[in-house]
């Protein structure tokens, strides 16, 4: 950020409502009650927002009782910004109602499409990355953010395909997609290493193309090499030290910024995931 | 939101990728595999289909992961290969629709009853429809929204017998012919990384009614007396008044004398465990 970037700079304070260098871990269901005791490294804790929209009390009554310890942020995986039919208002009445109700510093999603023609795929899709997606994606994501009435975060995606129709880089649409939709960046650096291996682009050149006075948070995850080579980002592991290495080199353009773990699957204790967490500090450090 | 034009190619990419994505994995080799040969070859560029399998194995496995969470003692009943395939047959027949994963498993139920015992109908067969209505009514009990429990007042005690007792979506029954519910805190407990199949247990002298009842420090289930089964499923069908002279004439006359007074200790009981919601005209 460059020194006469002050307005942009306190902006951006505003919008994270969290410490500019503060850690965090995705909470799952494994540690909904260790994480009132959590060792204090953890600043915050993300949820996945569709996990709290439903009718059930019990959820709720769990994320009351974290939100009075900790701040929450949300990260939603069902928005399905990029697909073809309308956005589903209800969802993002409920979405805008779990927000308010945790006060929420920002909401993220992701910059993919999840369903089409109603069938919803429950997963984060790619498309190709064109000129004429970008305004069709800006104008939903500033909708969402309008709706939100907060600071509405995009997630870069880790893909395993590309498209021949495709006419931008990747982080050229990402990063167009967030300026024309005055929104946020929420940047994953395993996301951006799994793709560059999987359609083997500079992850460096991925990282200078982000303008980090959007950058709301960053995630670290851990990704699973396939037999054949591809890196599918699973969150089943620890952070590859590559990823790190990457985390390291965003951290010097663009830091500080807030930092969560990610872990889906094989997770392991939270004393554990708190000490992986740790190495975040130590990388910056 | 109406400057920026849907891009024209969008839902005809869109529509082709959903159909390769839930492209069935081949069972044949006796592993669930994907098939690349058979998708869309110019839907991506480069080394696509190889890739594009990534997809389909994920839509698959996260939808059978969750069919797997919501009903664990059925999946472990009838192993993990056996109930994949009732698994993905359903989900052929009814993908997901919304944007809620807990969604996805509203219908099992029914259609792994339905096809389950659609041609065979033996102990195994049984105790899995017996299993899959268990799992669904934890289920249902956990999703209810929250629920205020009916507590009379004199006003109600007057019109009681012309009246329906609202059942609450908080408190399901069900009806075992084997010890499943005792098989199910097995299974829970052996976690969701483990894949052993339990055994079909031997059947229950007589069939056993429980309550599942969401409460204030979690789920439980209530062993009923099987007349008082019969009464709750009659209350929740019929005005009380009726409901009672129903239950007294389905009676055998050795059980007349004492019914009075069980019945008023049932009624006491669904009250005092929050079976119901509210009083409603008949």
């Amino acid at each position: 950020m460059s020194p006469t970037s002050s307005e942009a700079a306190s902006r951006l304070a505003s919008a994270r409502g969290l410490p500019a260098t503060a850690l965090g871990l995705g909470l799952r269901l494994p540690h909904y009650d260790s994480i009132l005791t959590a060792d204090p490294l953890v600043g915050y804790v993300e949820v996945i927002s569709e996990n709290f929209l439903g009718d059930a009390p019990t959820p709720r009554q769990r994320l009351a009782r974290i939100r009075a310890r900790l701040p929450v942020v949300l990260h939603g995986v069902s928005l399905n910004l990029l697909g073809h039919a309308p956005l589903d208002e209800r969802y993002l009445d409920a979405l805008a109602r779990l927000a308010d109700s945790v006060d929420a510093p920002f909401v993220t999603d992701h910059l993919c499409w999840t369903g089409a023609h109603g069938v919803s795929h429950h997963d984060l899709l790619p498309l190709p990355y064109t000129e004429d997606l970008v305004g069709f994606a800006a104008e939903r994501a500033a909708h969402v953010q309008r709706r939100l009435d907060r600071p509405f975060g995009l997630e870069n995606l880790s893909s395993y395909v590309a498209f021949p129709r495709s006419t931008l880089t990747e982080h050229d649409f990402y990063a167009a997609v967030v300026r024309s939709a005055d929104c946020w960046s929420m940047l994953d650096v395993n996301n951006v290493y799994v793709s560059s291996q999987n359609h083997r682009f500079d992850p460096d050149a991925y990282l200078a193309g982000i303008d980090f006075s959007r950058v709301l948070q960053v995630h670290i995850a851990g990704h699973t090499r396939e037999p054949s080579g591809t890196l599918v980002d699973t969150h089943d592991q620890t952070v590859d030290d590559a990823v790190w290495a990457l985390y390291r080199r965003a951290w010097e353009i663009g830091g500080p910024f807030p930092t969560l773990l990610e872990r889906d699957a094989n997770v392991p204790s939270l004393p554990e995931l708190t000490r992986e967490l740790a190495r975040a500090a130590a990388v910056r450090a | 939101m109406s400057a920026h034009e849907t891009p024209s190619w969008l839902a005809d990419l869109q529509a082709r990728f959903g159909n390769t994505l839930r492209t069935p994995l081949d069972r044949t080799s006796g592993t669930l595999t994907a098939t690349p040969a058979t998708y869309d070859a110019a839907l991506v560029a480069e080394v696509g289909s190889e890739r594009l399998a990534v997809y389909n194995r994920q839509y698959w496995f996260r939808l059978f992961g969750v069919l797997h969470d919501a009903f664990p003692l059925t999946a472990r009943l009838v192993g993990y290969w056996a109930f994949n395939e009732h698994a993905g047959a359903y989900l052929a027949a009814h993908p997901p629709r919304t944007w809620d994963l807990d969604d996805v498993p509203a219908g099992f139920a029914d259609f792994f009853v339905a096809r389950a015992t659609a041609n065979v109908t033996t102990a195994a067969t049984g105790a899995s429809a017996d299993a899959v209505r268990i799992d669904a009514a934890y289920r249902e009990v956990f999703r209810a929204p929250p629920v205020t429990a009916f507590h009379p007042s004199a006003d109600d005690a007057a019109r009681l017998l012309d009246s329906r007792l609202v059942p609450s979506p908080a408190v399901a029954f069900v009806r075992e012919h084997f010890p499943l519910l005792e098989l199910r805190r097995q299974a829970l407990a052996l976690g969701a990384d483990s894949s052993t199949r339990l055994a079909v247990p031997p059947p229950l002298p007589t069939p056993r009614d429980w309550a599942i009842v969401r409460g204030e420090s979690g789920t439980t289930s209530i062993l009923l007396e099987p007349r008082e089964a019969e009464l709750l499923g009659l209350l929740a069908a019929h005005p009380v008044g009726e409901a009672l002279a129903r239950l007294e004439s389905a009676c055998p006359e050795s059980e007349r004398a004492a019914l009075p007074a069980a019945t008023q200790r049932w009624l006491a009981r669904s009250v005092q465990l929050g079976f119901w919601t509210s009083l409603a005209p008949a």
